[in-house]
């Protein structure tokens, strides 16, 4: 609502949505009643019409030739960039990028618990050790058991 | 799809959604028929935001592209119209964004004044008018003026230019309001 307007009167808001067919049918009579009845909005209402009409010109610009011929070649030569991009990438990392992720990660965790086990020296990993290096093991040569008191006979 | 629509008419009888749904199976011929269908609007669009004839038809020609390219999420729910104004409007608040000053450039026989029959003297008189009018549009915020655009040279209603713009039916009825009210205040003010 303008400055002069009166306190009764519809906002612009309305007016301006009275002109676009953007109110319901009550609203529409009531404030199309008002603005026959006030000048102010009456003047306002006369205003946002001519606007209306003072702008349909704008809607004349053109182009002025089809835009088609030239989309569809930018668009080609997109599609022909990016195979070229495809075509320069090497094959192995196509094939790397195959591979599902989940089978990547069950290999990398089996190889894991591999070296962890031998790490640990655990029972499960049979590996060849060699002969020279049976003085560092637990059990002294020629002996049976590592601490079992049963293995040793009481005399 | 493809073969009932384009088997019964020409694709230039197709509906935009029938085109749009055809250009997402790569039919080019589809999505040319909705570049000829829509590029002055674009245009215009896009004419008005920026000021500049040159930088308007490059414009246009990218929305075009973003469009084609960005077809595959296009859902057959939403209008095509409305979903191809919101990426020129993002594309031109972008360009706006790019730039500090913006230059307009004035406005040429681009216009048909109206009446061929009118009298040079009414011939200027509108010419000057329009003028006036294009100086008030470009004085509003760029959020202002491409829904005035929209409503008053797109023909948009409201719900339209709020699924364009993102915003709700409310927000587009206020800012039109205003929008309208800074241009008469313009002209007015130009021609007292």
């Amino acid at each position: 609502m303008t400055s002069s307007m009166q306190p009764n009167c519809p906002r612009t808001e309305q007016l301006s949505a009275l002109i676009d067919g953007e109110l319901a049918a009550g609203a529409q009579e009531q404030i199309k009643s008002h603005a026959a009845a006030c000048p102010l909005c009456g003047a306002m209402l006369r205003d946002l019409t001519d606007l209306h009409a003072a702008l349909r010109p704008f809607a004349a610009a053109r182009v002025g030739f089809d835009l088609a011929p030239r989309v569809e070649q930018r668009l080609a030569a997109g599609r022909r960039q990016q195979q070229q991009q495809r075509k320069r990438e090497p094959r192995w990392w196509q094939g790397w990028r195959l591979l599902p992720s989940g089978l990547t990660a069950a290999g990398m965790l089996t190889v894991g618990v591999y070296l962890g086990a031998l790490l640990a020296g655990g029972a499960g990993v049979a590996a060849a050790r060699p002969a020279a290096m049976a003085v560092f093991d637990p059990v002294p040569p020629g002996g049976i058991c590592v601490g079992l008191q049963s293995c040793y006979p009481q005399r | 799809m493809r073969r009932q629509a384009r088997g019964i008419r020409m694709v230039q009888e197709l509906t935009d959604r029938e085109c749009a749904l055809l250009s997402q199976q790569g039919d080019h011929a589809a999505y040319s028929t909705l570049v000829r269908r829509y590029q002055d609007r674009v245009y215009r669009f896009i004419l008005r935001m920026v000021g500049s004839r040159d930088e308007a038809l490059e414009l246009a020609q990218d929305v075009l592209i973003k469009a084609f390219q960005a077809l595959p999420g296009w859902r057959p729910e939403a209008e095509f119209r409305t979903w191809l104004f919101r990426i020129a409007s993002n594309t031109a608040t972008d360009a706006l964004r790019r730039r500090k000053v913006v230059e307009f450039v004035a406005l040429d026989e681009d216009y048909d004044v109206p009446g061929e029959g009118a009298g040079p003297e009414a011939q200027l008189a509108a010419k000057q008018q329009l003028r006036a009018l294009d100086a008030a549009l470009n004085r509003l915020p760029p959020d202002h003026r491409e829904i005035l655009l929209l409503r008053e040279v797109e023909d948009m209603s409201y719900s339209e230019i709020g699924a364009a713009l993102g915003i709700n039916e409310g927000t587009v009825k206020s800012r039109l309001a205003r929008a309208r009210e800074a241009v008469i205040d313009h002209y007015r003010r130009k021609n007292a």
